[in-house]
C-alpha cells in the first residue's frame, strides 16, 4: 500500500521523466522541453508542485530553469524583484530568454530596473549572442538611435539581418524598409521584396498589409493580383485580434 | 492534486503500449480497407462565398463550395471520415455579427456549425482564433462544460453534432483538459476478404486535438488565469497509448499548427511537426493557411517558400509526409479539401496502414482543370439563409448618426479633408481618453504633450476613377443622411488596422510631413506643358494628413520644390514647431509599426499599441457624435498649398463630374473639369495661386 506521499513521488518522477525513459536512479538532467514543460504547469497552471520543482533544479544551476522560474515568478505571481534575481542568474548561466528580459527591464524601466541604456545593450547582447532574435531587433533600434552604443545604421542593419535570419517577423519587414530605402545598406529591390514577403508569411502585421498593397498595385516590380491582394487584405484583418501586440 | 491525475494516465500509457487494437476474430487475416481522411482546416466563418464588406459574391471561398469537393472525394472513397482542423468561428462579419453584434441564442446552433453538421462532419479540432470572443461564448457554442471558473455549464446549447477534441488546453482550477483530450469516432466501413468477397467493419478512428500556446499571449485577456497550454509533444505522448489502449485502430492528430523543423519546445508556435513520431497515422495541419503537400492541379500554385525550405529528409513536401506520417494542410476558408488515401490490411489481429500505398492530396477549386470553379452546393445556402441576410442588414443598419454633408475623397489632394477630419477627430477622442484612464506611469507622465493625429485618403483613385471614398452623396443641411453601419469601414478603408499612437519630437513630425508631401510632383512654375499634381496615385495612402484639435496645427507645402524640402509655415497654436517640440501622434498600427518607411517611424516610437480596430474607433466616436456636420468635422484644412503662380497648366486627375463638390466646398484653386484621360479620370484644372 503506497503512501499518499509515495504515490506523489512516483508521480512527479513519472511525470518529469515521460520523455526521457529514465529510471528513478540514473536520473539523468531534465531536457530544455522538459523543464519548459514544468515551467508552463507552474506558470500559466499555477501548480505549486511544478514551482516547487522549478526552484529545486534552479537552485542546481539550471540556466533554463531559472529562467523559467523567473518567469512563473513575474506572470503568476506578481513578483517582479524574485524573477529579476532569477533573470540574472540565468542570463549570467547563458539563457537568452532571461539576457532578452533583463535588456527589456533597463531598456523599458521594468522589474523595478532603472532607465540604463548600457546595462540594457550589455543584456541583450548576451540574448544576442545565444541566439535570441528579439535581443538582435532591439540591438538594431538602438544602434539606429545610439542607445547605449555610438549611432551607426550599418551596425544597425547587421543586427537587423541576424534577427531577420533568426525568424524574427518585425525585424524582416524592417529589414526589408533598409533595402527599400538604403539607410545602413544598400538599396536592393529584390531583397526588399523578398524579406517583405518573408516578414508577412511571418504575420507580422504592418508587413501583410504592406505587401497587399504591394500586390495590388503592382509595386515593387510585383506581379499585379487583385485576388491574392484580397486574401492578404482579408488575412490580416483576420489576424488583427491576435496579433494586435506584435 | 495534479499528480493525481497524471499519475493513473501514465501508468496505463506505460502499460499497454503494446496493446493492440479492435480484437475481432471474424475479420480474415489479409482483409483490406480502401478509405480517406478528409480535412478541412481554417474555415474562418467562410460559409457563402461572400464579402460582406463590399456586399459582392466572391467564388475564391466558402464552405458551400468546399462542399462539392467534399461530395466528391465522398463518391471516389466510400470509406471516409470527415475532420476539421480548427479556425472555425471567426473571421467573417458573419462571425463577428454571431458573437458581438447579435450573439446566437443558447436555443440556436451558430451558422458555421449548422453547415457542418449537414456535411455530417466525423469530427473536429479547436483553433487558436476559437478563443477570441471569450470561454463564455465558446462554452455556449460547443455546449461544453469547460471546468473553468466564472464560466457557467451551458444548458443543451445548440453545439456541433460531433465531437471536438483539445488535448493540450487545461482548466487551471479542474488541471483537468477543458475539451475531453481525444475521441474514437467509430465507422462502418467496407473491407474486402483475400477471398474477394466483401463485408462491413467497424473501423475506431482515434482523434486528437492540439493548438498553438500563443494562444495564451493572444488571447490573454479571455484566457490568463484560466487556462494553460501543454506542449503538443507532450500532450499526444500522454494520449496515443491511451487511445490506443480503448481500441483505436488509427490515430489521426488535428494540430492547429503549420511545420516548422526548429527545435523542439513546449512553447512553438508551430509544432505539429513534432507529432509525427508520437504514434500517430495522420497529420492534420492548419494554422498557416498552406497548401500542403504541393498542389497537384494543373497551374497550380508554387509550393510555399516556407514549407520549400523544410528539411526534405523529415518533409515529403511533393507527396504529402512527415516523417513517415501521410500529412495534409487545405489552406484555409474553405479553398481547400485534404484528402488522405490509406490501404489498411488486416495483419496479425491487428489493421495496418500500408504506407506506400498512402496518398495526400489537398484539393482546390480548380482542380479538374486548372481553370473551372466547382460549383456552389445549392444546398447550403438555405441552411444560413436567415443568418446571412441578418448580417448583410446589419452592416446596412442605421449606425445611429447623420451627416449633412458629402463625405468624399475626390479633393483630398488639394486640400478637401470632408472624408478624413472625422478620422483623425475620432482618433485624437481615442487616445485622449486612454492617456486620461491610464494606470500606466510613464504613459501618465505623457498627458500634458499635444496629441495630434494623421490619416491619409485610402480609397482616392488607385484602383481606377471610380474609386473614391463617397460617403453620403448629396447629403446635405436640409437633407442629412442616415450613416449605416458599414460606412465606418469606407471612411477607414482597412479593416486589419489596430489604433496606436507614438510619441514624437518636431523633427520627426517635420519629416513625417516631408514624406507625405512626396506624393506630390514637383511642379516647374515656368513650365508652359501640362503638369501632373499628383503624378500616380499607387501609394496615395501614404499621404497623411495632420490634425490637431481646433485645427491648432497648421502647415504648407512647396510643391516647386524637390521631395524633402517642401514644408514650411508648420506651427502649432500660432507658434513654429521646433525639432525639440513633443507630439503624441495617433495613428494605425502599419504606419506606427513602419509601413510606407516613414522616417524614424519604425515601431520604436510607439507608447499606445490598442487591441481596437481603427474602423471601431471611428463607429464608436460617430456614434458617440450622434450627427456629423460640415462645420465642425469636415471643413478644418489643416494644410495648404504655398502660392504659386504658373505659367502653364496643373492638373488633378479625379473622377468626372465632380466639379460641383469642388465648388461647394470653397476649393477656389480647382477651376474647371478639363477632359478624361485614357483611364477615364478627369483632368481638373489647377490654380496653385488660389
Amino acid at each position: 500500500m503506497m503512501t499518499n506521499q509515495r504515490v506523489k513521488l512516483i508521480g512527479a518522477v513519472l511525470a518529469f521523466c515521460a520523455l526521457c525513459a529514465c529510471s528513478a536512479t540514473s536520473d539523468p538532467p531534465p531536457t530544455q522541453a522538459q523543464i519548459e514543460s514544468i515551467g508552463i504547469r507552474a506558470n500559466q497552471g499555477r501548480q505549486d508542485e511544478a514551482l516547487r520543482q522549478l526552484q529545486h533544479w534552479a537552485d542546481r544551476g539550471m540556466p533554463v530553469a531559472q529562467r523559467e522560474l523567473a518567469l512563473a515568478f513575474l506572470q503568476a505571481h506578481g513578483d517582479a524583484a524574485k524573477a529579476r534575481v532569477w533573470f540574472e542568474k540565468a542570463a549570467q548561466g547563458g539563457d537568452a530568454e532571461a539576457a532578452f528580459q533583463l535588456g527589456e527591464a533597463f531598456y523599458f524601466t521594468r522589474l523595478g530596473a532603472a532607465k540604463d541604456d548600457a546595462a540594457a545593450w550589455k543584456y541583450y547582447r548576451i540574448g544576442a549572442d545565444h541566439g535570441d532574435d528579439r535581443s538582435a531587433l532591439m540591438l538594431a533600434r538602438m544602434a539606429k538611435y545610439g542607445e547605449g552604443v555610438a549611432k551607426d545604421p550599418a551596425e544597425s542593419v547587421r543586427w537587423l539581418a541576424l534577427a531577420a535570419e533568426r525568424g524574427n517577423a518585425q525585424a524582416m519587414f524592417l529589414l526589408s524598409n533598409a533595402y527599400q530605402s538604403g539607410e545602413g545598406v544598400a538599396p536592393d529591390e529584390a531583397l526588399a521584396r523578398e524579406w517583405l514577403e518573408k516578414a508577412a508569411a511571418g504575420d507580422y502585421p504592418v508587413a501583410i498589409q504592406a505587401l497587399a498593397l504591394a500586390v495590388e498595385g503592382g509595386d515593387m516590380q510585383m506581379r499585379k493580383d487583385p485576388v491574392r491582394a484580397q486574401h492578404l487584405f482579408k488575412e490580416a484583418a483576420e489576424e488583427r485580434r491576435d496579433h494586435w501586440n506584435n | 492534486m495534479f499528480k493525481r491525475h497524471w499519475l493513473p494516465v501514465l501508468v496505463a500509457g506505460a502499460l499497454t503500449a503494446c496493446a493492440n487494437s479492435s480484437n475481432n476474430a471474424q475479420i480474415p487475416e489479409g482483409a483490406s480497407i480502401k478509405m480517406a481522411v478528409l480535412e478541412t482546416t481554417d474555415i474562418h466563418s467562410n460559409v457563402i462565398g461572400y464579402n460582406y464588406y463590399s456586399l459582392t459574391a466572391d467564388t475564391s471561398l466558402g464552405l458551400e463550395r468546399t462542399s462539392t469537393l467534399i461530395q466528391g472525394a465522398r463518391t471516389e472513397n466510400p470509406n471516409n471520415v470527415l475532420l476539421d482542423d480548427g479556425d472555425v468561428i471567426q473571421g467573417t462579419l458573419l462571425g463577428d455579427f454571431q458573437a458581438v453584434a447579435s450573439p446566437v441564442p443558447c436555443s440556436a446552433t451558430l451558422a458555421v456549425h449548422k453547415v457542418m453538421n449537414a456535411l455530417h462532419y466525423d469530427g473536429g479540432g479547436l483553433g487558436n482564433h476559437e478563443f477570441n470572443y471569450g470561454l463564455g461564448f465558446l462554452s455556449q457554442i460547443t455546449n461544453t462544460d469547460l471546468g473553468v471558473a466564472g464560466v457557467a455549464k451551458p444548458n443543451q446549447c445548440g453545439s456541433p453534432s460531433f465531437p471536438l477534441v483539445l488535448t493540450n488546453v487545461n482548466s487551471v482550477a479542474s488541471q483537468k483538459p477543458i475539451y475531453q483530450p481525444y475521441a474514437i469516432i467509430t465507422k462502418q466501413f467496407q473491407a474486402t476478404a483475400p477471398n474477394g468477397t466483401t463485408f462491413t467493419t467497424p473501423i475506431n478512428v482515434g482523434i486528437m486535438g492540439f493548438v498553438p500556446p500563443q494562444i495564451m499571449d493572444w488571447d490573454q485577456k479571455n484566457l490568463n488565469g484560466l487556462v494553460y497550454v501543454n506542449g503538443v509533444q507532450e500532450s499526444a505522448n500522454q494520449y496515443v497509448p491511451e487511445l490506443r489502449t480503448k481500441g483505436a485502430d488509427l490515430v489521426v492528430a488535428l494540430s492547429h499548427g503549420g511545420l516548422d523543423a526548429s527545435p523542439y519546445s513546449p512553447k512553438m508556435e508551430n509544432g505539429s511537426l513534432y507529432l509525427a513520431g508520437t504514434g500517430i497515422d495522420a497529420l492534420l495541419v492548419g494554422h498557416s493557411h498552406l497548401i500542403f503537400p504541393q498542389a497537384k492541379e494543373k497551374n497550380a500554385p508554387a509550393l510555399d517558400a516556407s514549407l520549400k525550405a523544410l528539411p526534405t529528409a523529415t518533409v515529403d513536401a511533393v507527396n504529402g509526409f512527415v516523417n513517415g506520417v501521410p500529412t495534409v494542410m487545405a489552406q484555409s476558408w474553405g479553398r481547400r479539401l485534404g484528402i488522405i488515401q490509406m490501404t489498411l490490411i488486416y495483419q496479425g489481429g491487428k489493421w495496418v496502414v500500408q504506407k506506400p500505398q498512402t496518398t495526400v492530396e489537398s484539393r482546390g477549386f480548380k482542380y479538374a482543370d486548372g481553370t473551372t470553379i466547382v460549383a456552389a452546393d445549392p444546398a447550403i445556402e438555405p441552411l444560413i439563409d436567415v443568418e446571412h441576410k441578418a448580417t448583410i442588414a446589419y452592416a446596412q443598419q442605421p449606425l445611429g448618426t447623420t451627416t449633412n454633408f458629402e463625405m468624399s475623397s475626390f479633393f483630398s489632394m488639394v486640400g478637401d479633408v470632408g472624408a478624413i477630419e472625422i478620422v483623425n477627430q475620432a482618433q485624437i477622442d481615442y487616445v485622449t481618453n486612454f492617456l486620461a484612464n491610464t494606470t500606466d506611469a510613464t504613459l501618465q507622465s505623457y498627458r500634458t504633450i499635444p496629441v495630434i493625429s494623421c490619416s491619409a485618403p485610402f480609397k482616392a483613385g488607385r484602383n481606377g476613377p471610380t474609386d473614391f471614398t463617397d460617403v453620403a452623396p448629396g447629403a446635405s443641411a436640409a437633407a442629412p443622411f442616415a450613416l449605416q453601419v458599414r460606412n465606418p469601414g469606407d471612411l477607414y478603408l482597412y479593416s486589419n488596422n489596430n489604433l496606436q499612437a507614438v510619441k514624437i519630437k518636431g523633427s520627426d513630425l517635420k519629416n513625417w510631413l516631408e514624406k507625405s508631401a512626396s506624393q506630390f510632383g514637383q511642379i516647374d512654375p515656368a513650365a508652359t506643358t501640362e503638369q501632373d499634381l499628383v503624378p500616380s496615385y499607387s501609394t496615395i495612402y501614404n499621404y497623411d494628413v495632420f490634425y490637431a484639435p481646433n485645427n491648432a496645427l497648421q502647415y504648407q507645402i512647396d510643391v516647386t520644390q524637390p521631395v524633402g524640402s517642401r514644408i514650411v509655415n508648420l506651427t502649432y497654436q500660432g507658434k513654429a514647431v521646433v525639432s525639440t517640440d513633443d507630439f503624441i501622434v495617433a495613428t494605425n498600427d502599419y504606419r506606427a509599426g513602419g509601413g510606407g518607411n516613414f522616417p524614424g517611424i519604425d515601431g520604436s516610437k510607439t507608447i499606445i499599441k490598442s487591441p481596437d480596430a481603427s474602423q471601431a474607433v471611428v463607429a464608436n466616436y460617430l456614434k458617440k457624435l450622434g450627427q456629423v456636420t460640415q462645420a465642425a468635422n469636415g471643413s478644418a484644412q489643416s494644410w495648404s498649398f504655398v502660392k504659386t503662380t504658373t505659367q502653364g497648366p496643373v492638373i488633378l486627375r479625379s473622377a468626372p463630374g465632380k466639379l460641383a463638390i469642388a465648388q461647394a466646398l470653397g476649393l477656389a484653386r480647382v477651376t474647371a473639369e478639363g477632359s478624361q484621360d485614357n483611364s477615364g479620370f478627369s483632368k481638373y484644372a489647377i490654380d496653385l495661386s488660389k
